[in-house]
C-alpha cells in the first residue's frame, strides 16, 4: 500500500515536472509549492542568516527554471533539485569566506553507534537545535536525509562525493546528534 | 502507510521549527519569485527582439551599400553606414549565438518532453485506477 502511495506520488510529481518542462507556469508553482517549505529549510540550515537563504532561494528557483528543460529524467527532480541548491548555497558560502569546516564541536569518539533516525526524529525542537550544533557538512547530509529521506547514493550525488564519504558523514553525524541530545536532555 | 504518516508529520515538525518558514515568508517569497521569473521572462523576450532588429538593420544597410551606392563614391555616409553594419552584424550574430546554444536546444527538449508528459500522465492514471482498485473489497 505503502509503495503504491510512494509510487502515485512519485508519478504524481514526476508530470508536474515534465508539464513544467512543457512551460505550464501552474505546474512550476505546484513544484515551488511542493518543495518550499522543506527546501527553505535546507537552506537555512546551511547559510544560517534567513534573510540571505531567502535571496539564495530565489537564485535556486529561477536556476531551476532556467534550466529545468534541460533536466532529461524527470524523476530525478528531486535529487537535481538539491543539487542545484547544494551548489549556489555552497557558492554564496565561499563567496562569503565561510569555511565549511570551521566549527567542530563534536570531538571524534564517536565510534561505531548504531542509532535509529526514526528515533531522533521524535522531538523535532531538539533535533532542529542540535543541527545547528553539528558542522557544516554534517549538518547538510542530515538534513537531507531527515528531510526527504534520501539514500546513501542520493545524497553523495547532491554533496558531491562519494558514496563511502556521504556514508561515513551519515553515520557520524547521526551519532554526534544522539549525543548532543543526550546531553541536552541531561541537563533539563 | 502509518509510518510513512509518521515520517511526513515528524518531517513537518521539524520545518516547523524554522523561523525562517512561516505562511506569511512563504507567501511574499512566491509573489517575489513570481515577480523575477516574469522580469526573467521579458529579458528573453527583450533578447529576441534586439536580435531581430540587428538582423533587420544588417540587412538594411547592406542593401543600401551594395545598391544604393553609385560606383566609386566613397563618403562619410558610407563610412557611418559601415560602422553601423558591423555593429549590427556583432549584435546580431551575438544574439544568434544565444539563440543556437540556449534556446534551440530547449525548443527541441520540450518537444520530446512533451511525448513524455502524455506517458507520465497515463502512468498517474495507471497507477490510480490500480489504487482504487486495491481499495475495493
Amino acid at each position: 500500500m505503502t509503495d503504491l502511495h510512494d509510487e502515485r506520488r512519485r508519478l504524481a510529481e514526476r508530470a508536474l515536472v515534465v508539464r513544467a518542462q512543457a512551460g505550464d507556469r501552474a505546474a512550476f508553482h505546484d513544484l515551488v509549492e511542493r518543495y518550499q517549505r522543506r527546501l527553505t529549510y535546507y537552506v537555512h540550515r546551511l547559510i544560517g542568516d534567513a534573510e540571505q537563504s531567502r535571496d539564495i532561494l530565489q537564485e535556486i528557483w529561477i536556476e531551476v527554471f532556467r534550466r529545468l528543460a534541460g533536466l532529461r529524467s524527470p524523476a530525478a527532480f528531486r535529487v537535481w533539485l538539491y543539487r542545484v541548491a547544494h551548489h549556489r548555497a555552497i557558492k554564496h558560502l565561499r563567496r562569503k569566506g565561510v569555511e565549511a569546516r570551521a566549527e567542530e564541536v563534536i570531538a571524534d569518539t564517536i565510534g561505531e553507534l548504531v542509532v535509529d533516525e526514526h528515533a531522533l526524529l521524535e522531538n523535532a525542537e531538539l533535533v532542529h537545535h542540535a543541527l545547528g550544533k553539528l558542522t557544516l557538512d554534517h549538518r547538510e547530509v542530515l538534513t537531507l536525509r531527515f528531510l526527504e529521506n534520501l539514500s546513501i547514493h542520493e545524497i553523495a550525488e547532491i554533496v558531491g562525493c562519494s558514496e563511502g564519504t556521504a556514508k561515513s558523514r551519515l553515520h557520524y553525524a547521526k551519532a554526534a546528534m544522539r549525543e548532543i541530545i543526550e546531553q541536552e536532555q541531561e541537563h533539563g | 502507510m502509518a509510518e510513512e504518516n509518521e515520517r511526513r508529520q515528524q518531517v513537518d515538525n521539524l520545518v516547523a521549527q524554522d523561523i525562517a518558514i512561516t505562511d506569511i515568508t512563504m507567501q511574499e517569497f512566491r509573489m517575489q519569485l513570481e515577480a523575477a521569473l516574469a522580469d526573467f521572462e521579458r529579458r528573453g523576450v527583450h533578447l529576441r527582439r534586439i536580435a531581430i532588429r540587428a538582423l533587420l538593420a544588417y540587412l538594411a544597410i547592406a542593401v543600401i551599400l551594395i545598391v544604393g551606392q553609385p560606383p566609386g563614391a566613397a563618403s562619410i555616409v558610407a563610412g557611418i553606414l559601415a560602422i553601423l553594419a558591423t555593429t549590427a552584424m556583432v549584435v546580431g550574430g551575438y544574439a544568434v549565438i544565444i539563440y543556437i546554444g540556449k534556446v534551440a536546444p530547449t525548443i527541441r527538449q520540450l518537444q520530446l518532453e512533451s511525448q513524455n508528459a502524455m506517458i507520465a500522465e497515463l502512468q498517474q492514471q495507471v497507477a490510480s485506477l490500480r489504487e482504487q482498485v486495491q481499495k475495493r473489497p
